[in-house]
């Protein structure tokens, strides 16, 4: 497999995983930026474990997993009841806080980083089935009382507590699951590179992300699973002179998608569209039978 | 009408994704052949990686304008080892992700040896690549606080800490007898700054100053330097000494002028801030500062000379730091190209890039643009050059060290 190949394949599990880990707390009306607080947790801990006390791969990953999800819950208690536009500013504090946290600790590596994190062997394949066992749990949440809950919650918050829904724990759930799959990511991103600094996990990763999912679709798990490695393409193989503008590009079709389709391109109307398309091609084709 | 622009966008985002999805296909096929790939090549190409966009650019592309400059020149005097060379040009953006995106493209292409990339934050992220890969890279501008995790697999051209930081703010402060505190500031980001600081720390307290916490700043987050400036002036200091690149030092000095701190040589400014930029931003605030460089603008080589007169033509603006690092690349590889006698044989990669690392490694008396220095374990040997700023320009007092 190429070098490019690879890393293209590699990072866009790891964009998927926190694509959808933003996406799963959104369906609920808030914006949750703590995945990349958790990918750093998680990221962190896989290379602290692996490289200073020689812990095997897997248990680093099972060890991220449940750091992520306890680093996660505590905030979540407070912001579990704030409104939207409040959860995203403070959840941005708590990524520069960890920065700040993790610049004076020597023992994290402080400003330098770590290196020399060990390499891990079909990190494509473990990705890959970590992508679809996390892919099929949110599509059973998606589907699920869970599911109707968080579409009530986005459409109408007022009447989700009406109707006895109680959004305090959900979103309290739904942020602790997002902040374990952030750390996921964070745990491959550390064996892919094999170094880690925490400039790394900052900004400029929160924008190329909410592109992904507000270009793909936030209504659904499947934008993201399509225009991730679409839009992160355009950075990977097409010619010099184009991945230089690849920030101008990015911005001007967020703001295309924006005006033209808010919800994105693939919607429910869209997944409707498409599954009415394939029946249609399905009969069609038993009728030729 | 809004319905069928709907299904225009979604048809065209999938016409969009239909591409990409062809690009990846091919692209595990597509590679960049070396040209005459059988035994003989008929170029050396050579991928440069460097921040050509972002908050590192000014460094990144006067980088690469200087690294161009010098293929041109190689190729004017009839190349190297008979064959011209071809720099392509590779944007990390001083991103860690997007750097790994573009070395991945680069480490499809099999390169001999390569160029950069030369941020501390980029490196970390591409070491790793190279030593996988073992391909040598002249990470030049990284700094060898930096590139050492990475040996002896990366080139620097900017010494250990340890070797230059202490002596430019020793030489300020015998110049300066009268100052009893002083205050440092620096980038929160780089460790090569951290380390740089405490040495410089170190330092000033063995001639007896008070050397107060570092104020520090975010290159990339920091947008107003009041706050800085006013947290340096807390402080109540007798002077003021900066380790960072050009913008924030100036637009913190201009501040610290406009609130009472007007006695310019009671600051220093370290050399990571020699930018045309850092001298545009400070124009009439920077006159009496003192300051350190890793090079010296003023040398009266004919080839400095050279390169100073085209970029100011190109460019309107003084050739800079990223200049005298990009300058003696091209040179360098030349120069190993030739001693080993590689013949850029795919077949040979291998042993010939081990013949390469080997020779750029460990040189005596090289003839870099600045002068005759070694190189010692991938890292040249640079003294520090001491100036002042008069009417805006830097003006050369000499040499200094701690005869470390």
């Amino acid at each position: 497999m190429s070098s490019s190949l690879y890393y293209f394949l590699e990072y866009t599990a790891i964009f998927i995983l926190l694509g959808w880990a933003i996406y799963i707390v959104f369906r609920a009306g808030q914006i949750y930026n703590g995945v990349i607080f958790t990918m750093i947790v998680g990221a962190y801990f896989t290379a602290i474990v692996t490289t200073k006390w020689g812990w095997p791969f897997f248990l680093a990953l099972i060890g991220s997993i449940g750091c992520g999800a306890i680093i996660a819950f505590i905030p979540a208690l407070g912001l579990a009841r704030t409104r939207s536009f409040t959860m995203a500013i403070a959840t941005i504090g708590l990524i520069y806080i960890l920065h700040t946290v993790i610049q004076n600790i020597e023992f994290l590596g402080g400003v330098r980083g770590v290196f020399g994190i060990p390499r891990v062997k079909s990190l494509v394949l473990i990705s890959y089935i970590t992508v679809f066992i996390i892919g099929y749990i949110i599509f059973r949440i998606d589907h699920s009382h869970i599911g109707r809950a968080m579409e009530t919650s986005f459409i109408d918050p007022d009447l989700a507590v009406s109707l006895g829904l109680n959004r305090y724990w959900l979103s309290v759930f739904l942020q602790v699951f997002a902040g374990a799959v952030g750390a996921i990511a964070g745990s491959f991103n550390a064996v892919l590179i094999g170094t880690i600094m925490y400039q790394n996990f900052g900004f400029s990763l929160l924008l190329l992300l909410f592109c992904f999912l507000f270009v793909g679709g936030y209504t659904t798990m499947w934008g993201v699973v399509i225009f991730a490695p679409l839009l992160w393409a355009v950075s990977t193989f097409l010619p010099e002179a184009v991945t230089g503008m690849r920030d101008l590009f990015y911005g001007i079709l967020l703001v295309i998608i924006l005006i033209v389709k808010p919800e994105g391109v693939i919607d429910k109307e869209f997944l409707r569209n498409l599954r009415k398309f394939s029946g249609f091609v399905l009969n069609f084709l038993s009728l030729r039978k | 009408m809004k319905r069928r622009l709907r299904r225009l966008v979604t048809i065209f985002m999938f016409v969009l994704f239909s591409t990409g999805l062809l690009l990846v296909l091919t692209a595990s096929s597509t590679k960049e052949e070396v040209k005459g790939s059988a035994v003989e090549i008929e170029e050396w190409v050579v991928p440069h990686l460097a921040p050509l966009s972002g908050p590192y650019a000014g460094f990144g592309l006067e980088c690469m304008w200087a690294c161009q400059y010098a293929i041109e020149e190689i190729n004017a005097s009839g190349g190297c080892a008979g064959k011209p060379m071809r720099m392509t040009e590779y944007d990390g953006a001083g991103d860690p992700h997007k750097s790994v995106a573009a070395m991945s493209r680069i480490l499809d292409t099999k390169p001999l040896v390569m160029v950069g990339p030369h941020i501390t934050p980029t490196i970390t992220a591409v070491g790793p690549m190279l030593v996988e890969s073992e391909v040598y890279s002249l990470a030049a501008g990284a700094g060898a606080d930096s590139t050492s995790p990475f040996f002896p697999w990366v080139y620097t051209t900017l010494p250990w800490q340890t070797t230059l930081c202490g002596a430019g703010v020793k030489y300020w402060a015998e110049k300066n007898p009268d100052m009893k505190k002083v205050v440092p500031l620096r980038d929160v980001a780089d460790e090569w700054y951290k380390n740089c600081v405490m040495k410089q720390t170190k330092v000033l307290e063995s001639m007896g100053l008070e050397v107060t916490p570092v104020v520090t700043f975010d290159l990339k987050a920091t947008v107003d330097f009041g706050p800085t400036a006013l947290a340096a002036l807390n402080n109540d200091p007798d002077g003021v000494f900066f380790v960072s690149v050009g913008d924030p030092v100036a637009k913190t000095i201009v501040e610290l002028h406009r609130r009472g701190f007007k006695d310019h040589s009671k600051i220093f400014v370290h050399a990571g801030a020699d930018y045309p930029g850092f001298f545009e931003i400070g124009k009439g605030y920077l006159d009496g500062i003192y300051m350190s460089g890793f090079y010296n603008p003023q040398n009266e080589g004919e080839r400095w000379k050279a390169i100073q007169k085209a970029y100011a033509q190109d460019h309107d603006l003084p050739a800079g730091f990223g200049c005298y690092v990009g300058m003696d690349l091209p040179y360098l590889i030349k120069d190993a190209i030739e001693s080993t006698g590689v013949t850029g044989d795919p077949k040979k990669l291998k042993e010939e890039r081990v013949l390469i690392r080997d020779w750029l490694n460990n040189q005596k008396g090289y003839p870099f643009v600045m002068g005759n220095f070694d190189i010692i374990d991938g890292v040249a040997m640079y003294p520090i050059f001491i100036f002042r700023i008069e009417n805006n320009q830097k003006k050369y007092l000499g040499v200094s060290s701690l005869g470390e």
